[in-house]
């Protein structure tokens, strides 16, 4: 079964460079535009791995991760926050809600690959054929 | 002032630190007390602040030069508190430019003075966020629909021809203000003047001059690479009230 990633980002140039940067390797990539439609999609999908940015429209990156880790069905869903905001006290607010990591953008695809691989564990696709 | 805990987190997820001069500059900003003497120090410690400020400052028919013992403390009283703040927000924001295209589209841009480039004369793309806090202000990034279009190609990796509407190019100009914006804001927080942020809005003007909020003062920036020209303006009302001379 290839990994399952759920990318929630409003805009669509992140998720793009988001779903080309994991196209190399065994995962399926799943999208959503806000907070609103991400729990909708982390519920439906059971991803293995949440990317999620902070300013969003309807609903914001925070108040999401909020409310998963309220869900007992979501709560130890693994999430990396991908946002520009980095300021000291807010990622302290934000690791004390629950995160596996924080990549502050802009990033490069290297960077989003390395931290996705500590938290489950991607396949080159060349890799898993042979 | 920044607790263990918060710098605990910082290196677990490698968050880089704001210069130390322009924390420095910012802290003694946001504590509203500093005296000139004081303001005078870091920025003389900084070789770049301190061209910077004379440039901002100079006089027609001057040329004041930064090794000019008195220089930055006559060009401190002649521009006010106002203009210090935004001294420090135009090396964050410089610092947030440079870094968002050179990591997401490898363009490299040198920061030149205003005045050495053409100024856009047709209807252009403007990408507009309002800050709310300690201090109200606002950034505008000016550029051309070429730039724009040429932008969003490298950001999504694709040729410029095969963008299917001007949609993508909005959204990709709107994320990159969205990063400089947000990386910019947050050096404020870290350096004590923490603010709110709008979610960015691109639209389309011929009008060319810099849009100061109520009371403000404003700066425009240039930044130029051998394929793309473009400027930032900033516009900001340090205290929300008025204030702005050194004491």
């Amino acid at each position: 079964m290839p990994i399952k990633i759920l990318s929630i980002d409003d805009s669509r140039t992140i998720r793009l460079i988001v779903t080309r940067a994991l196209m190399p390797y065994d995962c399926v990539v799943v999208e959503a535009a806000n907070g609103q439609e991400g729990l909708a999609a982390a519920a439906r999908e059971k991803p293995d791995l949440i990317l999620l940015d902070i300013t969003m429209p309807v609903m914001d990156g925070v108040t999401m991760l909020a409310e998963l880790r309220q869900d007992p069905a979501l709560k130890d869903l693994p999430v990396i926050m991908l946002t520009a905001e980095s300021g000291r006290e807010n990622v302290l607010h934000i690791a004390k809600l629950g995160v596996h990591d924080y990549l502050v953008k802009p990033f490069r695809a290297e960077q989003l690959i390395e931290k996705a691989s500590r938290a489950v564990r991607l396949e080159r696709k060349a890799d898993k054929a042979a | 002032m920044r607790s263990f805990e918060t710098e605990m987190i910082a290196r677990r997820f490698g968050l880089e630190p704001i210069p130390e001069s322009v924390l420095r500059l910012t802290n003694l900003i946001a504590r509203q007390d500093a005296d000139l003497e004081a303001i005078a120090k870091v920025i003389r410690e900084d070789p770049a602040l301190t061209a910077r400020l004379l440039r901002m400052t100079q006089r027609p028919g001057r040329n004041e030069q930064p090794s000019d013992e008195s220089a930055v403390e006559i060009a401190l009283m002649r521009s006010g508190l106002g203009l210090v703040f935004l001294l420090a927000m135009g090396d964050l924001l410089t610092r947030a430019l440079k870094k968002t295209f050179t990591v997401m589209l490898a363009l490299k841009l040198d920061a030149v003075n205003p005045r050495d480039v053409t100024p856009i004369t047709e209807e252009h793309m403007l990408c507009e966020v309002d800050f709310r806090g300690k201090a109200i202000g606002k950034i505008q990034l000016r550029l051309t629909e070429q730039t724009g279009r040429m932008l969003a190609a490298r950001m999504l990796s694709v040729p410029a021809d095969l963008l299917s509407s001007s949609g993508e190019k909005d959204d990709a100009v709107n994320e990159l203000a969205n990063m400089i914006a947000g990386n910019f804001l947050s050096n404020l927080a870290d350096a004590g003047l923490p603010c709110q942020l709008t979610v960015p809005i691109v639209y389309r003007t011929s009008e060319f001059t810099i849009r100061s909020v109520a009371g403000g003062i404003c700066e425009r920036m240039a930044f130029r690479s051998p394929e793309a020209k473009m400027f930032l303006d900033v516009s900001v009302n340090p205290w929300n009230d008025g204030r702005g001379a050194l004491k």
